[in-house]
C-alpha cells in the first residue's frame, strides 16, 4: 500500500522544493506549497478509495517489504482515514491564509508542509517508537511558525508552547517505555504480556496526561490561548484543526487501549475534566475582547465534548469524538481562517473596535455568521451531530451531570452569538467603512471548509461509516461494547 | 617453523586494524608538524584533519565489519591496545569530533600555536581510542592521564588571561584528582595481589572482605566525576568551555568527554557487578540524578553560550551515568549522540567568534545570525535539538536507549528525572534558538555585517557536516531498523 508512505512523502518533497524554489521568485514557494498540498490531498482520497474499494477495515504498510527485523510500519484504518482527510483539507486551506507571506516564504511553506507530514505520520503511525516520534516532530516546525511569523508576543509565546507540550510528552515518553518493556512489543495493539492492573492505574495517567496537554483539557489548557494568538494564520489552523486532534487520536488508539483498567477507573475523572473545559472554555471565550482569543477558548470547549465523548468508553462514544474532532478541524479552521483575513486588513482582532462588518463587508460577515452557528452547533451543520451523541452518552454512562453540559452547550450559543452580534451586526464602525472584503483566495478556502461542515452536518453517516468498525473493536476490548 | 609462527601469532593483535586507527591519526599528527616548521599553518591543520578523517573511517569501518575476532580471547571487533576490548564505534566519534575540531580551522587559537594544538587534539584522540579500548586499569589511569593534559593544554590556548586562569585552576583540580586515582588505583591493585586487567581485578577483589576495596572504588567514582565533569566534582566544566577556544572546546567538550564516559563505562560494568560494589551503584544514580538538576537548573541562568552549554554538559553527563550501572552498549550510544552534538555545538559557535568578531559570546549577541549565517545557525540548532533529544535528531537516540534501559531495570523513576530533565533543558537550548531566528538583530550588528562581507569567511562546513551527521542518524533508524546501532555499539 504505497499511498501511506507517500501521505508522509509528498508533503516531505514538497517542503524540500518550496525551499528552493524561493531562490527563483517569491511567489514560486506557495504555488508549489499549493500543488504539493493539492496532490496530498489527492493521495489522501485514494487512501481512502482504496480502504472502501478493499472493504478491509485497514490499510498497512511495512518498511521493507514483511519481514520481521523492519521497525517502521504505517497503518491506516477507520480511527486515522478520517483525521487524514482533514490533515490534508486543512493542510490546503493553511496553504492558502499565507497566500500573501512575504516574509520568507519559503520558509514558511517549507515549515508549513513539514509540519503537515509530520501530523500524518501521527496518524498513520503503525509502531510505538514512530508514533513518539512523529509526535514530538511536530513540534519542531510548529515552534519555528509561531516564533518566525507570529505576532506581537511570538518570542514568548514559542518556548512557551514548545516546553508545555515537551513536558507532557515525555511523560508519556515514560509510558511507553513502561509498556513496551511489560508488552515486548513496539507494535500498536500487539499486547503480548497483559499489564497488570496495579500499573495500568498510574501507567494510563502517565501515557494519557501528554495527549491530554495536547487536546488540551482544562487545567492543563494554559499554553492555548497564547500559541493561537501568537501564531499566524496558518500556523492557527494547523494547531487547532489538526494538532489538537492527536491528542484524542492518541487517547483512543494508545492510552485506553493499553492501560483499560487504569482508563476504567480514570474515566469519571477523564469526564470531569472534560466537562469542566467545557463551561470554562465557553466562560472564558464570552469574557474575552479579542476575537482571536475568543475562537482560540471556544477551541478548549469543543475539544471538551471530545473529551467527554471519550471517556464514556462506547463505541458511540468514540464515534462522537471522532465527529467532533473532525467538525471542530473544519470549524476552528474556518474561523482562524476569517480572524486571519480579517486582522490582516484591519490590523486588530479587538472585538470592540467591530461593527457592523455584516454592511461593510457582505461575505466576510455571512461566512463569519455561517461559522459561528456552526460552532455553536446548529442542527444540520457538522458541529451538532458529534455533541449531541457526546451528551447523550455521556448521559448513559454518567448521568445527571449532563445538566452542567447542556448549560455549557448554551453557553456556547451565547458566546457565538454575542460575538456575531458585536461583530457583524450593530451600527457599521467609521474606522472600516471602506474595508475591502474577503480576498478571493480566502473565500475559496472558506467555501471549502463549509461544504465539509454542511455534508458532515447533513450526513454525519459518512464519518461513522469509517469509523464504525473499529471503534466497535475498540469498545469491545474495553469490556461489553455496550 | 614453529617459532616463526609463534612470533606471527604473537603480532596478530599489533598488526590487526585497531593499531590502524590510531597510526594514522598519529602520522597526520606529526605530519602537521612538519608543515608548521615551514610555516604553512593551513597545510598542518590540514594534514592533521587529514589524519582524524582517515582514523575516523577506519574505526568505523573497523565497527562495522568484524575483520578480527577472538583477539586475547575477548570476542571484539577491534582491538584497540594490546589489551583491547574495543568499541570501534565509539573510537570513530571520537576521531569525528576531532575531526570537526580540527577542520573549523581553530581560528581563535593563539596563530602560532595553531597546528601544535591541532596535534595535541590528535593526540588526545589516540588518548582516547586507548581509553576506550583499555582492559587493565593501568592503561586506563595512563590515557586518563595524557587525556588530562592536553585538555589543560586546550583549555589555555586561547591565550587570553581569562584562559590561562581557567586552565590553572582546571589544573590544580585535576592534579588533586590524579592524586586520588593513585591511591584508589593503588589500593585496589595493592587488595587485588597486583593484578591489574579488569576480569583479573574484578574476580580477585570480588573475593575479598568489602572494607578496604570500597574505598578504592569510591576513590575512582570520584575521579570518574571529575574526568567527565559530573556533580559535585563539576566546577572546572562551565569555566574550562567558555574560556578554552571554541574550536578546541570542540574536541574538549565531546571527544574527550565521550571517551572517558566509554573508558569509565567498561571498568565499572565490570566492578559495579560485585556484590560489595552494589551500593557504589546506587551512588552513580544519586550522582547521575544530581548532575541532571543541577546542570539543567544552573544552565537555565546562564547568559554566556559557551558556559550553557558547560553547564548543559553537566546534565549531559548525567544522563550518560543513569546507563553507567545498567546497560553499558546504551551508555556508549548516548555518549556517541552527545559527543556530536556537542562537537557541532562548539564549532558552529567557532564559526560565529570568527565571521562575527563583535560577538560577546552572549545568547542574546546571536540575534539574528539566522539570517546572516544561515548555515552555522542551522547547524547550531540542530545541534542544540539534537541536544534537548528531539526526535529526528541523534539525540533522542541515545536518550531513548538510556532512558529504556533504566526502565526495564526497574528504574523508571529515574528515566522520569532524565525526561523531566529534557524539558527543563528546552528552556535554555531553547532561547538559543529563540535568539538566533525570532530576535531581529541590533543596528550595529547589521552594519559590522556589511563592512566584513569583504574578509574571507571561516569554514563553516564542518559545522554542517556535524549537522548532517546528527540528522542522518537520526532519521537512519526510522528506516533500517535498529540493527546498525547495535552493531555500532555491542560490547
Amino acid at each position: 500500500m504505497l499511498t501511506l508512505p507517500a501521505l508522509i512523502l509528498v508533503p516531505l518533497a514538497g517542503s524540500l522544493i518550496a525551499v528552493f524554489s524561493a531562490r527563483r521568485s517569491a511567489t514560486a514557494p506557495r504555488v508549489v506549497a499549493l500543488i504539493a498540498a493539492v496532490a496530498e490531498a489527492g493521495v489522501a482520497v485514494a487512501a481512502l478509495v482504496s480502504m472502501l474499494a478493499t472493504s478491509g477495515e485497514r490499510l498497512m504498510w511495512v518498511s521493507g517489504g514483511n519481514n520481521a527485523v523492519a521497525t517502521s510500519r504505517l497503518v491506516a484504518d477507520g480511527l486515522s482515514i478520517p483525521l487524514v482527510l482533514l490533515t490534508a483539507l486543512l493542510g490546503i486551506v493553511a496553504v492558502a491564509a499565507s497566500w500573501r507571506i512575504t516574509d520568507r516564504p519559503g520558509t514558511h511553506h517549507a515549515l508549513l508542509l513539514g509540519l503537515e507530514a509530520a501530523v500524518m505520520t501521527v496518524f498513520l503511525a503503525g509502531d510505538l517508537i514512530l508514533f513518539y516520534v512523529a509526535w514530538e516532530a511536530v513540534l519542531i516546525p510548529m515552534f519555528f511558525l509561531i516564533g518566525g511569523w507570529g505576532h506581537e508576543n511570538r518570542r514568548h509565546a514559542a518556548l512557551k508552547f514548545f516546553i508545555y507540550t515537551f513536558a507532557g510528552s515525555v511523560l508519556m515518553l515514560a509510558g511507553i517505555i513502561a509498556v513496551v518493556m511489560t508488552v515486548r512489543s513496539i507494535t500498536i495493539g500487539e499486547i503480548g504480556n497483559a499489564i497488570p492492573a496495579s500499573t495500568q492505574m498510574w501507567l494510563f495517567w502517565l501515557l494519557a496526561i501528554g495527549m491530554l496537554v495536547k487536546i488540551p483539557v482544562f487545567p492543563l489548557h494554559t499554553w492555548l490561548p497564547d500559541a493561537h494568538v501568537e501564531a499566524p494564520t496558518a500556523g492557527s489552523i494547523m494547531l487547532a484543526g489538526v494538532l489538537l486532534k492527536m491528542g484524542g487520536y492518541g487517547l483512543m488508539r494508545i492510552a485506553i487501549p493499553y492501560a483499560p483498567q487504569g482508563f476504567q477507573s480514570a474515566a469519571p475523572v477523564m469526564a470531569g475534566l472534560g466537562i469542566a473545559s467545557i463551561v470554562y472554555g465557553a466562560l472564558m471565550a464570552l469574557a474575552q475582547t479579542d476575537l482571536k482569543r475568543l475562537v482560540a477558548y471556544s477551541s478548549v470547549a469543543h475539544m471538551g465534548f471530545v473529551v467527554l465523548a471519550i471517556s464514556t468508553g462506547t463505541a458511540l462514544g468514540y464515534a462522537a469524538a471522532m465527529l467532533g474532532m473532525v467538525s471542530h478541524g473544519l470549524v476552528a479552521g474556518l474561523m482562524f481562517l476569517l480572524v486571519g483575513s480579517l486582522y490582516e486588513r484591519t490590523h486588530t482582532r479587538e472585538i470592540a473596535r467591530f461593527g457592523g462588518l455584516g454592511v461593510t463587508t457582505p461575505r466576510w460577515g455571512g461566512i463569519f455568521v455561517f461559522a459561528a452557528l456552526a460552532s455553536l452547533g446548529l442542527p444540520g451543520l457538522s458541529g451538532f451531530p458529534g455533541e449531541l451523541l457526546a451528551v447523550l452518552e455521556g448521559f448513559g454512562a454518567f448521568g445527571w451531570w449532563m445538566i452542567i453540559v447542556a448549560f455549557g452547550a448554551l453557553l456556547g450559543a451565547v458566546y457565538n452569538l454575542t460575538a456575531v452580534r458585536r461583530v457583524v451586526h450593530g451600527e457599521p464602525s467609521t474606522e472600516w467603512t471602506h474595508l475591502s472584503d474577503i480576498a478571493p483566495v480566502d473565500l475559496a478556502a472558506a467555501s471549502l471548509l463549509a461544504i465539509g461542515i454542511v455534508v458532515i452536518g447533513v450526513t454525519p453517516g459518512v464519518v461513522m461509516r469509517l469509523t464504525d468498525p473499529v471503534v466497535t473493536v475498540l469498545a469491545r476490548a474495553l469490556g461489553g461494547g455496550s | 617453523m614453529t617459532a616463526l609462527a609463534q612470533l606471527l601469532e604473537s603480532l596478530r593483535p599489533m598488526l590487526s586494524i585497531g593499531w590502524l586507527a590510531a597510526a594514522l591519526a598519529g602520522a597526520g599528527a606529526l605530519a602537521g608538524l612538519v608543515a608548521d616548521m615551514f610555516d604553512s599553518r593551513k597545510t598542518g591543520i590540514a594534514l592533521v584533519a587529514l589524519g582524524m578523517a582517515a582514523a575516523t573511517v577506519v574505526s568505523l569501518a573497523a565497527a562495522l565489519l568484524p575483520l578480527e575476532t577472538q583477539i586475547s580471547g575477548i570476542s571484539s571487533t577491534f582491538a584497540v591496545v594490546l589489551t583491547g576490548a574495543g568499541f570501534a564505534g565509539l573510537a570513530s566519534v571520537v576521531y569525528f569530533t576531532a575531526f570537526l575540531s580540527c577542520a573549523s580551522g581553530l581560528g581563535t587559537v593563539r596563530e602560532n600555536i595553531r597546528v601544535p594544538v591541532a596535534a595535541l587534539i590528535a593526540v588526545g584522540a589516540v588518548a582516547g581510542q586507548v581509553l576506550l579500548g583499555a582492559d587493565d586499569v593501568l592503561v586506563l589511569f595512563v590515557a586518563l592521564e595524557l587525556m588530562a593534559l592536553i585538555a589543560y593544554a586546550l583549555v589555555a590556548a586561547a591565550g587570553t588571561n581569562r584562559s590561562d586562569e581557567a586552565a590553572i585552576r582546571y589544573f590544580v583540580q585535576g592534579s588533586v584528582v590524579t592524586g586520588l586515582a593513585v591511591l584508589g588505583l593503588a589500593v585496589l591493585i595493592g587488595l587485588g595481589g597486583g593484578v591489574s586487567g579488569y576480569g583479573e581485578l574484578t574476580a580477585a577483589i570480588g573475593l575479598l572482605a568489602p572494607g578496604a576495596a570500597l574505598l578504592g572504588v569510591v576513590l575512582l567514582v570520584s575521579v570518574l566525576a571529575f574526568k567527565v565533569g559530573a556533580f559535585p566534582f563539576h566546577s572546572w566544566v562551565p569555566d574550562a568551555y567558555e574560556n578554552a577556544p571554541a574550536g578546541a572546546a570542540a574536541f574538549l567538550s565531546s571527544g574527550a568527554k565521550a571517551a572517558a564516559i566509554g573508558g569509565f563505562t567498561v571498568l565499572f560494568a565490570r566492578l559495579l557487578t560485585v556484590d560489595p560494589f552494589l551500593p557504589v551503584a546506587a551512588a552513580v544514580r544519586i550522582m547521575a540524578v544530581a548532575s541532571i538538576l543541577f546542570g539543567n537548573l544552573a544552565a537555565l541562568r546562564q547568559t554566556s553560550v559557551g558556559r550553557m552549554l558547560g553547564y548543559s554538559g553537566i546534565a549531559q553527563v548525567g544522563y550518560a551515568l543513569i546507563g553507567l550501572a545498567i546497560s553499558p552498549r546504551d551508555t556508549l550510544l548516548f555518549a556517541s549522540t552527545y559527543a556530536v552534538a556537542a562537537a557541532t555545538a562548539f564549532v558552529a559557535l567557532e564559526y560565529f567568534r570568527l565571521a562575527e568578531p563583535g560577538w560577546d559570546g552572549s545568547v542574546a549577541g546571536l540575534a539574528g545570525y539566522g539570517k546572516t549565517h544561515r548555515i552555522a545557525a542551522l547547524s547550531l540548532t540542530i545541534s542544540l535539538l539534537s541536544l534537548t533529544g528531539m526526535p529526528l535528531m541523534a539525540g533522542f537516540w541515545g536518550k531513548f536507549f538510556v532512558f529504556y534501559a533504566a526502565g526495564s531495570s526497574g528504574l523508571l523513576w529515574l528515566s522520569v528525572v532524565g525526561l523531566i530533565g529534557s524539558v527543563i533543558s528546552f528552556g535554555y537550548y531553547g532561547r538559543v534558538i529563540r535568539s538566533l531566528y525570532f530576535d531581529a538583530a541590533s543596528a550595529a550588528i547589521v552594519d559590522q555585517d556589511e563592512q566584513g562581507s569583504s574578509a574571507s569567511l571561516p569554514n563553516v562546513w564542518p559545522s554542517a557536516l556535524g549537522a548532517s551527521v546528527i540528522v542522518l542518524t537520526g532519521i537512519a533508524p526510522l528506516l533500517w531498523g535498529l540493527q546498525l546501532v547495535y552493531a555500532l555499539f555491542s560490547l
